[in-house]
């Protein structure tokens, strides 16, 4: 059941509706529960069983806290409840990699030997997201940050609330959990505001996201035979794909669990307009970047000890950060690649950003330094969305070296230039006006309206055959 | 804070209000437009093909309908040579396809009754008529609620469409139809401003480009690719003596759960036995002679027609060749399974041997006014 379909639509009204109508709080998060059981299911319904194991796990071991004195049992059960939850990440997301590696390196040496693949490994939905949540659940419980949860169901809900289930963001417990004990009352201008960030998302992804991939695909997939114009339009559709995608498909999530009394927190804020890489991963994937910063930077030392030691810490975050993202080495190179801007910007970057001047020339160094970095972030897409390090190679090649080529359709080259266009206005947009406080000045009637025509505009713009999310692969 | 939150409340209420009072109305106003003013948006197959038959020039003397069968599997333009041919007449008579795809007797009617209104009146009509276009339980409203359906047509057709478990597509097609039609606004829109633009999308299986047309009265699709090809009378009587490649059976394997779903409570009668009622009527009416056939498919699809289906379907042609005094022909034996491309489609050589089968035997006699026979006997090359 994929968002911007009808079924998908049919479910969330009716889930909607029977939630406000029962007048138990109680009530309402099991049954809140139950849809998120059942929207899951509609994926693969064997599944579910997964996600019940991983969360009873931890749920265990969080109550086993409280009562473990001994502080090597305690981070026994802690490195057991993680390695628990990543064992089952690696087995299910990462096994092929693995084996598919081993193989290639057999190879080389010349040994003909091929383990066998496991061909039919079905990648459980969310696993990516829902593991690290259930793992800084038990974190939390463990640093002293968040008391275990009692009720199981609460517990269940925060790992399989639908709306950020199949790809976040990744909800920390502190901030969903108080929720879940909260009453909820319905309020019609709650549900108004859920309604605009839900159909912002939807235009991003059903109006702009979506018309990308006739315009990407086949130039990734065969990148020789194209020109350089149209390897760089192709790079730039890719863009503003995934922008559009995963950041459309966050603020669904956020616009609906707004309509339920939920709040998720903001995954992304205008990150194409970020002034360097550091700022950039302070604006993109909001709830990952901080998750890696948290869970995994910190723990490893931070910045505490000294420059290498802070160049290797960002680079092991990136590079598993990379890995997170899907099983292949173009994801390692792509985590890499970041953790060696995000180095290098820490290196020679600060010095520059702190010399900071005021006028045309402040603004003219801060374009300068936004457009650098979109160029960065731009050529590290080219090697996320490349099958191959060949693939990635020309592609690169063909960026930086004018060749001839096959080029795009006029009507591609329109809708890519349109995209962009709508991107650049929208972060524009997100950054000089207060949405909120415009919305607050309009006649109810004109918000109404704006709601309506948004609607209509993307349900006459959004591509016959529904496509799914980037991030759902993940 | 009271204040200020029931304000909110109250503000948040009326604009959902407004949001959801413009949404339906934008919605309605459009199904209304698409209804009446702008058809051509819901079904731009059958916009084409009628504005074919409205330009200016020679009226077809001959119209055919039906669906994919008909429209790849009859040759408008052979179907003429040959009554030419046969009759000795001074110039070949006007054959016109039109043909639908996922076509039946509904959608025949729907075209039929344009053709009239365009002042088309030609001197046959050759209507395709199968046991599955004849069974209560219609599949095919699946493209109906979306390509012809209007709102006076709801109350004639709902109980058929809730029979044929069509009810959400009849309601999103009526209440979200900007949603629905979304592919071919958009392409007309795109087209109204630069052709070039539209070669660029990709295309429904209804609103096929129709520069695939190999003459102006064929049928502007090829969806069995057979009026591409231009194979000799030879080679199809070749043809018709080789057993069906492995291809050909793959084709014919991959759709036959097709025919069963179809025929599925098999029982004559509904909104299709009425559509042909209609339609012989208005043939009366207009004095333009109906001729029914039964249009070829293979051994595999016929043995989804059970001697209880068989029996109901050959009893009501019976009664209604009767009623209307029209020629009924029964061809779904006449081809040879290896002039199939799939189960119930031709290929270029079953279509031409089809067009002179029931060209020679049957259309040459009911031109002249002559025909008697309710099926040819005899099998093998005209």
């Amino acid at each position: 059941m994929n968002f911007p379909t009808t079924q998908f639509l049919g479910f969330f009204l009716t889930v909607f509706a029977v939630y406000w109508l029962l007048p138990w709080h109680r009530a309402r998060m099991v049954w809140l529960l139950l849809a998120s059981c059942a929207f899951y299911m509609s994926w693969h319904p064997w599944l579910i069983l997964l996600i019940l194991l991983s969360a009873s796990v931890d749920y265990v071991v969080a109550l086993l806290f409280d009562d473990v004195k001994s502080l090597t049992w305690g981070r026994l059960l802690l490195f057991g409840s993680i390695g628990f939850n990543l064992s089952l990440l690696a087995f299910f997301k990462y096994t092929n990699f693995m084996l598919d590696s081993a193989n290639s390196m057999f190879a080389l040496l010349g040994v003909e030997y091929r383990s066998p693949l496991f061909d039919n490994l079905l990648l459980p939905l969310g696993i990516s997201f829902y593991t690290f949540e259930t793992i800084s659940y038990v974190v939390d419980v463990y640093m002293g940050r968040f008391r275990a949860v009692r009720n199981p169901i609460d517990y269940a809900l925060y790992i399989m609330f639908f709306p950020h289930l199949a790809a976040g963001p990744i909800v920390r417990p502190r901030d969903f959990l108080p929720q879940v004990e909260r009453r909820k009352r319905f309020d019609w201008y709650r549900l108004v505001v859920g309604m605009q960030i839900a159909l912002v998302g939807l235009f991003k992804k059903a109006v702009i996201a979506d018309h990308m991939p006739p315009v990407v695909d086949p130039v990734f997939k065969c990148p020789e035979l194209y020109s350089s114009a149209s390897i760089w339009l192709a790079t730039l559709a890719y863009t503003v794909q995934i922008y559009c995608d995963f950041s459309g498909y966050s603020d669904m999530a956020m616009g609906m669990a707004h309509m339920l009394g939920f709040k998720l927190p903001v995954n992304f804020h205008m990150p194409y307009f970020a002034a360097s890489i550091t700022e950039f991963w302070r604006r993109w994937h909001i709830s990952l970047s901080s998750w890696l910063r948290d869970y995994l930077y910190v723990p490893l030392g931070g910045n505490r000890g000294g420059k290498l030691a802070t160049y290797r810490n960002l680079m092991i975050t990136m590079l598993l950060g990379g890995l997170w993202h899907g099983a292949s080495w173009t994801f390692v190179f792509w985590g890499a690649y970041h953790g060696a801007l995000l180095s290098l910007h820490r290196a020679f970057g600060r010095g520059a950003q702190a010399d900071t001047a005021g006028g045309v020339v402040g603004v003219s160094r801060h374009v300068v330094c936004v457009l650098a970095t979109f160029l960065s972030v731009c050529i590290g897409w080219v090697f996320f969305r490349a099958q191959t390090f060949g693939d990635a190679g020309t592609v690169v090649t063909r960026l930086v070296w004018p060749t001839v080529g096959l080029n795009l359709h006029p009507g591609h080259v329109l809708l890519v230039g349109l995209s962009v266009l709508a991107v650049f206005l929208g972060h524009l947009a997100g950054t000089f006006l207060s949405w909120r406080r415009l919305e607050r000045r309009l006649p109810a009637p004109a918000l109404g309206g704006a709601l309506a025509f948004l609607l209509l505009l993307a349900l006459l713009l959004m591509p016959e055959a529904s496509k799914g999310f980037i991030y759902f692969q993940f | 804070m009271n204040q200020r939150f029931s304000w909110h409340r109250r503000r948040g209420r009326t604009a959902f209000c407004w949001a959801a009072g413009a949404f339906v109305a934008a919605q309605l106003t459009a199904s209304v437009i698409l209804d009446y003013a702008w058809p051509a948006a819901r079904f731009p197959y059958a916009a084409e093909v009628l504005g074919r038959a409205g330009k200016a020039g020679p009226r077809p003397d001959v119209v055919l309908f039906g669906s994919s069968r008909i429209a790849g599997g009859l040759r408008a333009r052979d179907m003429g040579q040959e009554l030419q041919a046969t009759l000795g007449l001074p110039h070949a008579p006007l054959v016109f396809n039109a043909a639908v795809p996922a076509g039946d007797l509904i959608s025949a009617d729907h075209m039929l009754k344009q053709l009239l209104r365009r002042g088309v009146r030609p001197t046959l009509a050759v209507i395709e008529v199968n046991p599955e276009t004849l069974n209560h339980y219609n599949e095919w409203f699946f493209f109906h609620v979306r390509r012809q359906l209007r709102w006076d047509d709801v109350p004639a057709y709902w109980r058929d469409v809730f029979r044929a478990g069509q009810a959400h597509r009849l309601l999103r097609a009526r209440f979200v139809p900007l949603s629905v039609h979304r592919g071919n606004i958009r392409r007309a829109c795109l087209a109204w401003l630069d052709p070039q633009l539209v070669e660029s999308m990709p295309l429904e299986a209804w609103s096929l480009p129709v520069e695939k047309q190999t003459s102006e009265t064929d049928a502007p699709h090829a969806a069995t690719a057979a009026v591409a090809q231009q194979p000799t009378w030879d080679e199809v009587l070749q043809r018709c003596g080789e057993s069906p490649t492995e291809q050909q059976r793959h084709g014919t394997l991959a759709g036959l759960e097709q025919p069963y779903r179809w025929l599925k409570h098999y029982r004559v009668g509904g909104a299709s036995a009425k559509a042909l009622e209609r339609m012989l009527q208005r043939c009366r009416d207009h004095g333009i002679e109906p001729v029914l056939v039964g249009v070829p498919v293979t051994l595999a699809h016929r043995q989804a027609y059970t001697p209880p289906i068989e029996a109901a379907y050959r009893e009501h042609m019976r009664e209604v060749s009767r009623r209307f005094g029209c020629v009924f022909v029964d061809y779904r034996d006449r081809v040879p399974d290896s002039l199939f491309i799939d189960n119930h489609h031709v290929l270029a050589e079953g279509g031409w041997y089809f067009t002179r089968c029931l060209t020679r035997e049957v259309l040459t006699s009911v031109w002249c006014g002559q025909h008697t026979v309710e099926r040819p006997t005899e099998v093998g090359a005209p």
